[in-house]
C-alpha cells in the first residue's frame, strides 16, 4: 500500500485505504474520492489499543507540558463507521454516516464493564443535485482539514459540529467550503437549569442560561504547482458568536454573562512530490476571542472583569512533513502557539507560549517489519508563577523512542501497524515540579515507558 | 546535568527554528522573580495610613475569585492585588502615604461557613494567598505603590495559626461538633473538638467513664478547605502549642476566675494572672490554635517566616496582630530580631506597631518600652476620645487626662536601630501612636453615631494630633457597618458610587491630608494642650478642645468644639475664669487654615484675658513655662480652627487657599 501525500493527516486514512486499489497510483496525487464512492454499507474505523507500564511496577503514563504533546502514550481510542452510501440517478447521490467513538481504559484492563461512548458523525449529505461537483450535508459532523499525526492535533482547522454545510469542487480543483452550526456545551457558561418553587409542592426546573454558540466556517482550497511540484494553498476562517446570558452560582448570585464574538484566520501552504513520499506543510493561525478557546471549550480563567474573553488571542505555527527514500522514512511534525487570556494580568499562568517538535526516522527491514525511533522535545514557558513553587518555571521535556514496528504496508502510515514502544523521557526541574511532592511522577527526571500497540484505519469517512 | 541536557537539546539545529519564534516571545518578560529590597527610609510620622482589607478593596483579577459568594461578607469577596494596583490613583487622591495590607500568607479556607478572606488563618506561613494573587502579584503591587511613593505595611500573625488540629476529647479519633456533656452538667462548657474551653491543664478528653487525661490533638484533615497540618513543617509539631482550648474570660473575668478557683474579690492579683495566662497561652476564638511563643526554637522559626516576607515582598513595616496574646519578652527578641534583619537588607526605619486589643492604657503602652515595639494601635484613645467624647459628648478634660497617662505609659526612648527621625534620631513610641477612629475589629464609627459632622471632627483631631492617623478604608466613603463582618464591607459597594472620590468625607480626608503635609508643625511637633473642659452643657467653653503644635519655632493652634449644638470658645470668662493661654505673642494675628475656612478671617493674640510673662522672641518648643499670650476663639458646634500666624500662612507654597 502506498502511503498518500497527506497520509500524515486522518484526511488521508481514507486516502490510504483507497490508495489499496489505486496501488500504481502516482502518490503526489490526491485521491479521487468520488471516483470510487461505494454503494450499500460501508464500515470503517479508526483504532488504537494499548498496554504499558513505566517499567517500575506502575502503568505507562502520557508525560506532557504541552496542550499538544507527541501521540506515542495515548490511551486507547476507538471510532466505528458505519455508513450508507445509495445512488439515485434522478436525484443524486446520498451518503448517511455514523461513527460511534469510544474513549477508555478496555474492559480487560481496568475490569470496568463500561466505557466514554459518543456519538460524533451522524449526518447524511447528497452529491450530484444537479450542480457539478456540489455537496450538501446536515447534521453532527467532524470537519476537519490535514492533521498533524505525530501529535494527533489539526493546527488549522478541526470543528466539531451539529449544523449544515455545502462544499463545491472536485479533489484536485479548487474547492470551496463553508457550514453553519450551533453547540451548547453543558455547563453555565452557556446552558444552565435551576429549580424554582412550584406553585404547590416541590421545585420547578427552569432554564436560566441559554445561549447558543453559532459557528460559521468557511474554507477555500487551491491546488498549485510549484516548479514541478504539486501543492495546494488553504485559507480558513471562523466566526464564533454568543449572546449574553445569566448564570446563577452555588450561592444563587446572579451573574450577568456578557456577549461574545470571536475569529478565526488561517492559513495552510502544502507541496509534495519530492523525492518519495515527500511532503511539507505549513499552517499559521490566529484566532480571537471566544474562538481562540476551541468550540467546545468555555473559559474557566482569564476572564475579563466582566466576565467576557474577548480579548483572548492564540497565534499558532505549526509544521508537518515527511520524506522517504527506499527503506527509509521520516515524517516529523510540530507547533508554538502564543496564548493570551483576555484578563489584564499580564504576568499569570495563562499568558504563555508553548512549542513541540517531533521527528520519527523508520527503516523497513523485511516486508512489512520496520524498525523505527522517535525523538521528541517539548516546553511551556507562562508568565506567571507557578503556584506549587512561587518560581517562574519553564517545564520541557525530551523523549526518545524504539518502536520496533510491524506493519502492513510500507511507508509511515501504513495500516494497521502493531508496534512495541520502549520510551524513555527527560523531564528538567520545571517539568517535575508542575507535579504535586506526592505525585509518582515527581519522582525523578527520568522515566520510563514500555508498551506495546495496535493502531489501524480504513475506510474512514470523516472526510469528503 | 540533565538541565544541561535540555539545553543542548533546545539548542540543537533541528529545533532552532521553533526556538526562534519562541524567542520572540521572549520580550514578555515577567516580573523579577529576585528578591529585592529597596530602601524608602522616611519619617513614619509624617506618614498617612490606610488598613486596607486585601478581599475588600478592589477587585481586579477575576481568576482569583473562587468561593466568592457576593454580598456575604463572612465569605470572600473577590479584592486582590491588582485591584489595588488598579486603584492606586484613589489612594493617592485621599493623600495616603501607607497602605497596612491584610495578611498575605496562605491561610485555611473556610470554618463554619466563613471564609480566611482576612488572612488571620495561616495555614502556610510562606505561601501567599491564592484569593490575593501570587508571588509575582504581590511584589507588583508594592512596586507599583512604592514608585507612587506608597510604604507598606503587612500584617503578620505570631500568636497562633488557623485552626488546623483539634482536641480528639472523646477519643473516637474524629473531630466532633459536639462531645458529651452540656455545658451546663459537665466540665465541657463547648462541647466543640475544634474549639473547646481553656483548661489550664491542657484540654481534657473526657469519656463516659470520666475525664481520661490530657485530650489527644489530631490534626485536622481536610486538604480541599485547606485544612491541615502547618508549614513550613517544623510547625506542623504538637509540642509547639499550648493545647489549653480557647480563651474564655473576656467580658466575664470574675466569673472565669471563680471557676478556676480564685475570688477576685479576695485575690484580685492571681485573677488578673489567670486571665493574663489565658490571654497569653489560650486558644484564640475560633479554634485559632496558640503557639507556644515561649519556646526558643518556637520564637526562632517566627522570626524566620516573618523576616521572609521582608525581602520576599519589599514590605517596609509589620502590623503585629494579637500582640497582649504573646509574652512580653518575646517582642523583645522578635523585634530585635525583624529591625537587625531589615537592617541588614538593607531597609532603614522599618517599622513595627501592633495590635494590643485593651482599653487599659499602661498595658498598651507596656509593649513599647525599650527595644519593644516601635508603636501600638492607639486603643485607649479610640474607646475614651473618639467614641466618648467625639460620639457620645464627654468631656474634652477626657482627652487631656489620657494624653496626660501618655507620658508615663509609652516608651519615651526610642530604639537606635529603630525609626529615626530625617536627621537621624530614633522616635519615641509616645510620639509615634497610631491614631485611629474604627478598624476591622470595631463597629465603624457611623454605626453607632451617624452624625456625619462628628466624624469629619474626630478625623480633624487625628489628623492634626501627634502619631500616626490611620483610616479604615471605607469610612471615607461613610461606610456604616456594626461588628464583623459588618464593618468590612467591600468598598466597590459605595454608595456614592465605586471609588468614588468627591464626597463629602473623601473630600475632608484628603483636604486634611493635605493640610497636614503642608504643615510640618503637624507631622513632628511637639504637642501641648492649652484648653480642655468638664464642660458640655451650655457653658462658654462647653466641649472646647485646643492643643499646640509646636516645631522649630513655627506654632499651629488647634480649636475643636465637640458640643454637637452650641457654639463654644476658648475661654470661661463668663464663669469667672481665663481666656487661653498661648505660647504666641501678644499682637501675633492668626489665621484658620481649616478648610472651609473664611480665608479673610483674623484672629489676634492678646496680652489681656489670662496672665502672660514676657516671654523670648523665639520660644522653644519645649516651653512650659507661663503664658506669652491669649486667646480667644469661637469654634461653631462641631466645627474646628486650625490656626496659624498670617506669616507662616503665606509662606505655605503647597497648601492652596481654603475655600
Amino acid at each position: 500500500m502506498k502511503p498518500s501525500p497527506f497520509a500524515f493527516s486522518l484526511l488521508l486514512l481514507l486516502a490510504a485505504a483507497r490508495a489499496e486499489a489505486e496501488e500504481d497510483a502516482p502518490a503526489s496525487q490526491e485521491p479521487a474520492a468520488a471516483a470510487v464512492q461505494p454503494t450499500g454499507f460501508v464500515f470503517g474505523s479508526y483504532g488504537r489499543v494499548t498496554a504499558s507500564t513505566d517499567g517500575e511496577g506502575g502503568s505507562g503514563k502520557q508525560l506532557a507540558v504541552v496542550a499538544h504533546p507527541p501521540r506515542l502514550e495515548e490511551q486507547p481510542y476507538l471510532e466505528l463507521d458505519l455508513s450508507y452510501h445509495a445512488a439515485e440517478p434522478d436525484y443524486g447521490r446520498f451518503r448517511i454516516v455514523t461513527t460511534l467513538a469510544v474513549s477508555d481504559a478496555m474492559f480487560h484492563s481496568d475490569g470496568d464493564f463500561d466505557g466514554k461512548i459518543a456519538l460524533r458523525n451522524a449526518f447524511v449529505e447528497a452529491r450530484e443535485l444537479g450542480v457539478e461537483d456540489l455537496s450538501v450535508w446536515v447534521g453532527s459532523r467532524m470537519l476537519r482539514g490535514d492533521d498533524i499525526y505525530l501529535l494527533d492535533f489539526w493546527p488549522l482547522d478541526n470543528l466539531n459540529t451539529v449544523g449544515a454545510g455545502a462544499a463545491w469542487g472536485a479533489p484536485g480543483k479548487t474547492r470551496l467550503s463553508g457550514h453553519l452550526g450551533l453547540n451548547q456545551v453543558d455547563n453555565s457558561f452557556q446552558y444552565q437549569e435551576i429549580q424554582v418553587a412550584d406553585p404547590e409542592f416541590g421545585t420547578d426546573p427552569v432554564i436560566l442560561m441559554d445561549r447558543v454558540r453559532l459557528i460559521g466556517s468557511l474554507r477555500a482550497e487551491q491546488p498549485v504547482e510549484v516548479g514541478g511540484l504539486q501543492g495546494k494553498v488553504v485559507g480558513y476562517g471562523e466566526v464564533h458568536r454568543l449572546g449574553e446570558g445569566v448564570s446563577e452560582d452555588s450561592e444563587r448570585v446572579r451573574r450577568l454573562m456578557p456577549a461574545e464574538l470571536g475569529t478565526t484566520v488561517g492559513l495552510q501552504a502544502a507541496v509534495w512530490g519530492f523525492g518519495e513520499r515527500g511532503f511539507a506543510n505549513l499552517f499559521v493561525r490566529h484566532a480571537t476571542g471566544i474562538a481562540a478557546l476551541g468550540e467546545l471549550a468555555t473559559p474557566t480563567s482569564g476572564l475579563a472583569m466582566d466576565g467576557s474573553v474577548t480579548d483572548t488571542t492564540s497565534t499558532r505555527i505549526a509544521t508537518s512533513a515527511g520524506f522517504g527514500a527506499g527503506r527509509f522514512d521520516l515524517i516529523a511534525g510540530g507547533y508554538v502557539d502564543w496564548f493570551s487570556d483576555a484578563d489584564s494580568v499580564n504576568y499569570d499562568g495563562d499568558d504563555y507560549y508553548e512549542g513541540t517538535l517531533a521527528l520519527r526516522p523508520s527503516y523497513r527491514v523485511a516486508g512489512g517489519y520496520k524498525q523505527a525511533f522517535e525523538f521528541s522535545y517539548q516546553g511551556h514557558r507562562s508568565n506567571g508563577l507557578s503556584p506549587r513553587t512561587d518560581t517562574f518555571l519553564v517545564p520541557a521535556m525530551f523523549k526518545a523512542a524504539v518502536i520496533p514496528t510491524l506493519a502492513a504496508g510500507a511507508g509511515p502510515f501504513a495500516r494497521p501497524e502493531l508496534r512495541l514502544v520502549y520510551e524513555v523521557s527527560v523531564l528538567n526541574d520545571g517539568a517535575q515540579e508542575q507535579y504535586p511532592a506526592e505525585d509518582v511522577r515527581r519522582r525523578g527526571a527520568i522515566h520510563h515507558y514500555l508498551g506495546i500497540g495496535a493502531e489501524w484505519w480504513f475506510n474512514s469517512s470523516t472526510y469528503p | 546535568m540533565l538541565n544541561q541536557l535540555h539545553r543542548l537539546a533546545a539548542g540543537c539545529a533541528v529545533f532552532a527554528g521553533l526556538l526562534l519564534l519562541s524567542a520572540c516571545g521572549a520580550d514578555m518578560a515577567p516580573v523579577t522573580t529576585e528578591f529585592k529590597t529597596t530602601n524608602l527610609a522616611r519619617d513614619w510620622r509624617g506618614e498617612v495610613v490606610y488598613q486596607l482589607m486585601v478581599d475588600r478593596f478592589a477587585d481586579g483579577e477575576r481568576d482569583n475569585n473562587k468561593g466568592v459568594v457576593e454580598g456575604d461578607l463572612g465569605r470572600y469577596q473577590g479584592g486582590d492585588w491588582q485591584g489595588v494596583i488598579d486603584n492606586v490613583d484613589y489612594l493617592k487622591k485621599l493623600g495616603v502615604t501607607s497602605v497596612w495590607i491584610s495578611p498575605v500568607v496562605r491561610n485555611v479556607e473556610s470554618d463554619a461557613g466563613y471564609d480566611g478572606y482576612h488572612g488571620y488563618w495561616t495555614q502556610d506561613f510562606l505561601d501567599v494567598n491564592p484569593h490575593f494573587g501570587d508571588i509575582a502579584k504581590l511584589r507588583e503591587m508594592v512596586q507599583v505603590l512604592h514608585a507612587n511613593g506608597i510604604l507598606v505595611i503587612l500584617d503578620v500573625v505570631a500568636n497562633h495559626v488557623g485552626q488546623v488540629f483539634y482536641y480528639d476529647i472523646n477519643r473516637n479519633g474524629r473531630p466532633d461538633d459536639s462531645v458529651q456533656g452540656t455545658g451546663t452538667t459537665s466540665p465541657i462548657l463547648r462541647t466543640g473538638e475544634y474549639d473547646p474551653d481553656f483548661d489550664l491543664r491542657g484540654v481534657q478528653a473526657v469519656t463516659g467513664l470520666g475525664a481520661s487525661g490530657n485530650a489527644p490533638v489530631r490534626w485536622i484533615d481536610m486538604p480541599e478547605l485547606n485544612r491541615g497540618a502547618p508549614r513550613p513543617a517544623q510547625f506542623a509539631n504538637f509540642d509547639w502549642y499550648w493545647k489549653r482550648g480557647r480563651v474564655t474570660v473576656w467580658g466575664r473575668e470574675s466569673d472565669a476566675c471563680r471557676i478556676a478557683g480564685i475570688d477576685p474579690d479576695s485575690n484580685w492579683q492571681d485573677c488578673y494572672n489567670y486571665v493574663r495566662t489565658q490571654e497569653v497561652t489560650g486558644d484564640f476564638p475560633g479554634g485559632l490554635k496558640d503557639l507556644r511563643t515561649d519556646l526558643p526554637e518556637v520564637r526562632q522559626a517566627l522570626i524566620d517566616v516573618m523576616t521572609y516576607w521582608i525581602t520576599a515582598a519589599d514590605i517596609d513595616g509589620f502590623r503585629i496582630d494579637t500582640v497582649k496574646h504573646v509574652e512580653h519578652d518575646f517582642w523583645i527578641q522578635f523585634a530585635t530580631a525583624v529591625r537587625a534583619y531589615a537592617k541588614q537588607v538593607g531597609k532603614e526605619n522599618f517599622f513595627m506597631f501592633g495590635e494590643v486589643f485593651d482599653g487599659a492604657d499602661w498595658l498598651l503602652g507596656s509593649y513599647t518600652q525599650p527595644k519593644m515595639l516601635d508603636s501600638v494601635f492607639y486603643f485607649s484613645q479610640k474607646f475614651r476620645v473618639y467614641d466618648s467624647v467625639f460620639k457620645y459628648g464627654a468631656p474634652t478634660s477626657e482627652i487631656e487626662k489620657l494624653w496626660t497617662e501618655r507620658k508615663q505609659n509609652y516608651g519615651t526612648v526610642g530604639n537606635p536601630d529603630g525609626v529615626l527621625t530625617r536627621d537621624g534620631q530614633p522616635i519615641a513610641p509616645q510620639q509615634l501612636l497610631v491614631n485611629f477612629l474604627d478598624n476591622h475589629d470595631t463597629p465603624r464609627f457611623l454605626f453607632d453615631q451617624p452624625d456625619v459632622n462628628r466624624l469629619h471632627l474626630a478625623v480633624t483631631l487625628q489628623f492634626t494630633q501627634d502619631g500616626m492617623p490611620c483610616i479604615y478604608y471605607g469610612t471615607e466613603q461613610e461606610f456604616s457597618g456594626g461588628n464583623d463582618p459588618a464593618n468590612r464591607e467591600p468598598l466597590w459597594m459605595s454608595n456614592f458610587g465605586a471609588f468614588d472620590t468627591s464626597n463629602r468625607t473623601f473630600t475632608h480626608y484628603a483636604q486634611m491630608a493635605r493640610l497636614r503635609k503642608a504643615l510640618p508643625e503637624l507631622l513632628y511637633g511637639e504637642q501641648a494642650i492649652h484648653w480642655s473642659t468638664e464642660r458640655t452643657g451650655g457653658e462658654q467653653d462647653a466641649g472646647i478642645f485646643a492643643f499646640e503644635r509646636r516645631y522649630k519655632g513655627n506654632r499651629v493652634m488647634v480649636v475643636l468644639n465637640t458640643h454637637p449644638t452650641k457654639e463654644s470658645e476658648t475661654s470661661a470668662e463668663s464663669l469667672g475664669y481665663s481666656r487661653m493661654t498661648t505660647t504666641l505673642q501678644p499682637g501675633t494675628v492668626l489665621r484658620d487654615l481649616m478648610p472651609g475656612a473664611d480665608p479673610e478671617a483674623r484672629f489676634e493674640v492678646t496680652a489681656e484675658g489670662c496672665e502672660t510673662v514676657a516671654c523670648p522672641a523665639a520660644v522653644p518648643d519645649g516651653y512650659d513655662g507661663a503664658a506669652c499670650g491669649c486667646l480667644k476663639v469661637a469654634v461653631p458646634a462641631l466645627g474646628a480652627r486650625v490656626l496659624v500666624p498670617v506669616d507662616r500662612a503665606a509662606s505655605l507654597t503647597s497648601f492652596p487657599e481654603p475655600r
